[in-house]
């Protein structure tokens, strides 16, 4: 693939020849989703398997964007290829709103429907009569079997509230870091590119803390009913992706410090950025609609 | 009123959320706008964490745990 003729860059769309990438993506892929599943179904080797599965992809991404970038650096994308990536950009970013509407999406069902049909609400009354148990809809919820127990919820003006500011921090610094690279402040971009993906992973730190406060003074597990199992796949998808977006900043700001990108070429930062604010918002909605509204 | 707001206000930042991403993919890099818009969306989203707090003191809205 490197043996692309850099002459002719601007005017033919690239395609690299021979790339291994794709079969090593297809492998880790399929090792995954394999050991994963044998994992579920009590095979010893499961987690070893899903274990390389996760080892291979990772390999394939460090190794696949390595390769990305110095095509990229080797200016051997001309305007074609640069529009690719951004359709690209924006079908990934369709596929995450879709996840995350479908999550938030059980959410609302859960509090404005089925939570209150139980209670019997509505024409759900007979239901209630038929169950002729006393429950009253209220969120939060465990359900009518109380499912899990007695439980708390985390207050939202703990480390709710302190983890909002430091993401609501970071897209300040991100943005900062943005208007900087186009003004061709290098210095600003790297310090301020740094805190952004410093306090991401501070973000997670504290979110681990939130879950060991919530599993061993809370009775708040993933098992507490239908609280539980939206609460926690949420937050965790969303910690994921804070995890996924401050990995993919720490490799922009390596490539900052490196001096790759331009005022006016820099497409791997901004994807990076609206990301780190997609993730930035996912939370806003977050925090209002699980610990306020 | 509060939770209306609030949500006015949510749905405002999504608005320049996907206003920078359209500049994303239209401008390649060239224009300043999916920079704005993006300053927009932080400046939004501080307001909307202060009237949250704002909210919560004159009694509006309460968290689900206090």
């Amino acid at each position: 693939m490197a043996n692309a003729p850099t002459s002719t860059a601007s005017e033919k769309y690239y395609v690299p020849h021979g790339s291994p990438w794709p079969i090593i993506g297809s492998v880790s892929l399929f090792t995954t989703v394999g050991g994963g599943a044998m994992w579920l179904n009590h095979v010893h080797a499961g987690p070893w398997i899903l274990t390389l599965g996760i080892a291979l992809l990772v390999f394939m991404f460090v190794g696949w964007f390595g390769v990305v970038i110095r095509e990229s650096e080797g200016r051997l994308y001309n305007a074609a290829v640069d529009r690719s990536f951004r359709m690209g950009m924006m079908w990934f970013i369709f596929s995450e709103v879709m996840f995350f509407a479908g999550f938030f999406g059980a959410l609302l069902y859960a509090r404005q429907f089925s939570v209150p049909w139980l209670g019997g609400e509505g024409t759900k009354l007979l239901t209630k009569v038929i169950r002729g148990d006393t429950f009253e809809a209220t969120w939060p919820s465990n359900g009518p079997g109380h499912i899990g127990g007695e439980f708390r919820v985390i207050p939202a003006f703990g480390l709710p509230a302190i983890n909002t500011a430091i993401l609501l921090t970071s897209g300040m610094t991100i943005t900062i870091a943005h208007h900087a690279l186009k003004a061709g402040k290098r210095q600003v971009l790297n310090i301020f590119l740094a805190a952004t993906f410093l306090l991401g992973f501070l973000f997670v730190y504290l979110q681990a803390h939130e879950y060991i406060e919530a599993y061993t003074t809370h009775n708040l597990k993933l098992s507490t009913g239908i609280y539980g199992s939206t609460f926690f796949p949420l937050t965790a998808f969303h910690g994921f992706h804070v995890t996924i977006g401050a990995l993919m900043l720490l490799v922009v700001w390596f490539r900052c410090l490196k001096g790759h990108f331009t005022p006016t070429h820099h497409f791997a930062f901004e994807g990076v950025a609206w990301y780190w604010h997609f993730v930035d918002v996912v939370w806003l909605g977050l925090f209002i609609f699980v610990y306020w509204l | 009123m509060a939770r209306l707001l609030i949500v006015a206000c949510l749905l405002a930042i999504v608005l320049s959320l996907g206003s920078a991403l359209v500049h994303l993919v239209r401008d390649k890099g060239e224009s300043q706008k999916m920079a704005r818009a993006l300053t927009v969306r932080v400046v939004l989203s501080v307001l909307l964490f202060a009237l949250l707090m704002v909210a919560w003191w004159l009694g509006w809205i309460q968290p689900h745990a206090r």
